[in-house]
């Protein structure tokens, strides 16, 4: 069993295993040995680790990512796995504190499945849909608009 | 939600922009411009960041790269300026179109002629009138190019494209192919080249005063050693096998800095035999150097060069080591000699001006080398290509083979190669031969796809005289080895099944040379035997199943093994078996006529082959027996970057807008048939679309 330390003091034990998903706290298990002593992670609150160590928990049994995994995360396949899509299903500022716990933890999987959210959420989309689903302000003049619509018609229809 | 975000970006801006990269790398380029056209904010960080990661990481980079002048934006009158990025990404974009919807420009130009073909194109140059710059008379050309033919062979390289025909290379610097102010017509300007003539006896220079060449210095093959074609392995009509290294020399007088070449080695050959194709393979790892010749009897040399000495002075052919094997018809080698020393460095060529020079006629020995049909009837080995490969480590050592072309049943061995530890030397391991096909085939060209390219080094593509293309995955050749080596017996005499064919139902023309164009490298383009005409293959749907860790097999749905880390597994053999079983009906259905292939040729009648095809990412050049020819797939897509026609209000004060005069000018000349000069801008071309199959003609402009 391992102790985790939030940024908001709150303790959570969980499986080695399931903690060793993150290769953060693998490491750092690795470099001081077992210990009882909780591992502070002063960049994760605690309803994030929450959600974090839900994933972990559904994932423990995975087979580790390979290595040079390069190549997968340049491809832009954004399919995700039912159980990931459900958990993943969250308000906007859950799910950018996931990508960004995620990355801080080294979890790349859910790394992956965070950002590849995000992405589904702008593809296919007007910029005026991304917008709304983003919450953006335009700040852009008429001309620039008007500009931008124009540069942007030879992206089109590929 | 913060209930009144003062961020523009609010939620997204609240991660950092590596994080933001990871989610645009999932984004399609549609997605991007729109995600771009949301704030400021999002604009700044797709114009900067985006962009620039999509045109780094997703594109090949060319090769000879235009885009890098196409000048920062200015636009004073424009409300947004975009980032040069943001121009890149959409010259890659607009390329890939280009290469689907057949808009290119297309122009040829004429080889020069030995003797008065300089001059010729001296007057072409500083003429502007057209009645002056006209070429001698068609009959005289036609008679001074039968007497001078020679095959022709281009390179291609980062520094340069080379022409070489008879003992002239002409070069064809960066900054000449790069430059985007250059008109299209002038893109290969032989008059404005460099000229540089070989010498097999070591004395070389740009001095080609010989009226008439002795064609047993005619160049016969010749290949980069070096990303950057600095370093040329060259093959000789007389046998002799030099590697050789241009260099730029500041003139004395000029500003302009001269190039010259400088021998680095020579390798002469003991009789007079006509070198048919070299090839070369450096190890990234080791740097060290592996050439290849192969004459057209079928000697096989084989030259390994040791670290550090590839960039060595003259010395350096005490480092390198020569192998020589004689292989028969049947593909078996027999090893003939081997030096270490620079033994054979002092000239034993026996091809010159003490013997008869022959006159160069049809049946001079550069025209014999030009292949002519698969079945000769002639006993004794033909052989027509070599090509070294892998260089991929396997395990603990590099693995790397020798692949041989040539007129048999099968066509074409590949070899082992394998260091002798102590001694160096390099010796022939086993052959694999390729499934035979029950009758006499001959293999003319060999290539693996450059490393830039999204299709696997392992691939080679081998054309063949039937008019297909076939493809061998090279990484069944260390599994097969390991799997006879571990079960102690070799019952599956390893032979190679193709693991995809490219041919389509006008293609029974012979292949003569092969290579990898278009974004990505992912177009395969096949120089035919006839008509000038070269074949356009799209590579992708062979690559999706070639995932990076996938081995062997293109994979199909039901048995994909895509394994983690390991590039090496040894398969059981009843595994390999069944593999067997059903690849032949997968090389059926692979790449027959599927969609994107297509096939183009000149607008001028032409019987000749195209006998070397080299490509960029935007650019293919091919070369006839007299013209070479330019497909220029960029030429478009820099006009469209250069003078956005965002519309007719915007164009009318769009500060480029000169590049539309040029593009009616191109216009003009074509109308205007400039044949007068020896470029001529053909505008479009003809290409056959196997889909629809219709004959029908380029686009010059989107």
């Amino acid at each position: 069993m391992v102790s985790l330390t939030t940024s908001d003091n709150e303790q959570f034990t969980v499986d080695k295993d399931v903690a060793e998903r993150s290769v953060l706290i693998k490491q750092m298990l690795e470099d001081i040995g077992d210990t009882d002593q909780p591992i502070p992670l002063p960049n994760v609150s605690s309803n994030v680790l929450k959600k974090v160590l839900e994933y972990c928990a559904h994932h423990r049994n995975d087979p580790p990512p390979p290595a040079d995994d390069a190549e997968e995360s340049r491809r832009r396949t954004t399919d995700i796995s039912e159980w990931d899509s459900k958990f993943i299903q969250v308000d906007q500022e859950m799910l950018f504190e996931i990508i960004l716990a995620a990355n801080y933890l080294d979890i790349k999987p859910l790394l992956d499945v965070g950002c590849k959210t995000v992405a589904n959420m702008i593809k296919g989309k007007t910029p005026e849909e991304i917008r709304k689903v983003f919450n953006i302000q335009n700040d852009f003049s008429p001309e620039e608009e008007a500009q931008i619509r124009k540069e942007n018609e030879w992206a089109e229809d590929r | 939600m913060a209930a009144d975000p003062p961020a523009t970006l609010a939620g997204l801006s609240s991660l950092p922009s590596d994080l933001l990269l990871l989610i645009a790398a999932k984004l399609d380029p549609i997605d991007l411009a729109n995600l771009a056209a949301t704030c400021t904010s999002s604009l700044r960080f797709v114009d900067d960041l985006a962009w620039r990661a999509f045109v780094q990481s997703r594109q090949a980079p060319l090769v000879l790269d235009r885009t890098a002048s196409i000048p920062a934006p200015t636009a004073p009158d424009l409300a947004l300026q975009r980032s040069v990025w943001w121009h890149r990404a959409k010259f890659h974009l607009s390329l890939s179109r280009a290469w689907q919807q057949k808009i290119l420009l297309a122009t040829q130009h004429d080889l020069p002629l030995p003797g008065h073909a300089s001059r010729a194109h001296q007057k072409l140059s500083s003429s502007a009138s057209r009645a002056v710059a006209r070429p001698p008379p068609a009959s005289d050309f036609h008679k001074s190019a039968k007497l001078a033919f020679a095959m022709p062979y281009l390179v291609l390289g980062h520094s340069r494209l080379v022409v070489a025909v008879r003992s002239d290379l002409h070069l064809f610097e960066r900054t000449q192919l790069t430059s985007i102010d250059t008109p299209s017509l002038q893109a290969l300007d032989f008059s404005k080249c460099h000229t540089l003539h070989l010498d097999t006896h070591g004395r070389p220079g740009s001095d080609h005063s010989r009226a008439t060449p002795n064609p047993w210095q005619d160049i016969t093959a010749i290949k980069k050693v070096d990303d950057d074609c600095d370093e040329l392995v060259v093959g000789f009509a007389n046998g002799t096998l030099q590697r050789i290294r241009i260099v730029a020399q500041r003139g004395k007088r000029n500003k302009a800095s001269r190039l010259h070449v400088i021998v680095v080695e020579t390798i002469a050959s003991p009789r007079r035999r006509e070198i048919a194709d070299v090839s070369s393979s450096r190890l990234a790892q080791t740097d060290e150097i592996v050439l290849a010749s192969i004459s057209k009897r079928g000697a096989l040399q084989v030259v390994t060069v040791p670290a550090g000495q590839s960039t060595g002075d003259n010395d350096a052919s005490d480092m390198r080591q020569v192998e020589e094997w004689q292989i028969d018809h049947e593909g078996r080698p027999s090893h003939r000699r081997s030096t270490d020393q620079s033994s054979t460095s002092t000239s034993t060529s026996d091809g010159d001006e003490g013997s008869a020079t022959p006159s160069r006629s049809f049946r001079s020995p550069a025209f014999q080398n030009a292949p002519l049909t698969g079945s000769t009837g002639v006993k004794g080995t033909r052989a027509w290509c070599v090509h070294v490969g892998g260089g991929q480590v396997v395990g603990e050592q590099d693995q790397r083979w020798v692949a041989v072309g040539l007129t048999g049943d099968p066509a074409l061995f590949i070899y082992m190669l394998k260091r002798r530890a102590g001694l160096g030397r390099t010796e022939l391991g086993s052959t694999y031969p390729l499934t035979s096909s029950g009758r006499r085939t001959s293999v003319f060209a060999l290539a693996t796809p450059p490393p830039t390219s999204i299709v696997p080094p392992y691939l080679l593509f081998a054309g063949f005289y039937d008019g297909s293309v076939r493809v061998y995955d090279t990484r069944q050749l260390y599994r097969r080895r390991r799997a006879s080596g571990s079960d102690g017996g070799a019952s599956d005499e390893a032979t190679l099944r193709p693991v995809a064919t490219f041919s389509d139902a006008f293609g029974d023309a012979a292949v003569y040379s092969i290579a990898f164009g278009g974004v990505g490298g992912c177009m395969l383009l096949a120089g035919n035997r006839q008509h000038a005409r070269v074949r356009i293959w799209d590579l992708r749907e062979l690559v999706v199943r070639f995932e990076p860790g996938s081995l062997g097999r293109p994979r199909s749905d039901s048995t994909s093994q895509i394994l983690t880390r390991s590039r090496h597994r040894i398969v059981r053999p009843d595994q390999d078996d069944e593999d067997d079983d059903d690849g032949g009906d997968r090389e059926e259905g692979a790449g027959r006529e599927g969609p994107g292939a297509w096939f183009v040729f000149p607008a001028y009648p032409s019987s000749s082959p195209q006998y070397s095809i080299v490509a960029d990412a935007d650019r293919v050049w091919g070369v006839t027996d007299r013209k070479v020819w330019v497909l220029d797939f960029g030429r478009p897509c820099l006009d469209l970057c250069l003078a956005p026609r965002s519309g007719p209000e915007v164009r009318g004060h769009s500060p480029t807008s000169g590049v539309d005069e040029r593009n009616d000018q191109v216009q003009d000349q074509d109308e205007g048939e400039g044949e007068a000069t020896g470029s001529h801008v053909m505008g479009t071309v003809a290409y056959f679309e196997h889909e629809r199959s219709l004959f029908l003609r380029s686009r010059l402009a989107f």
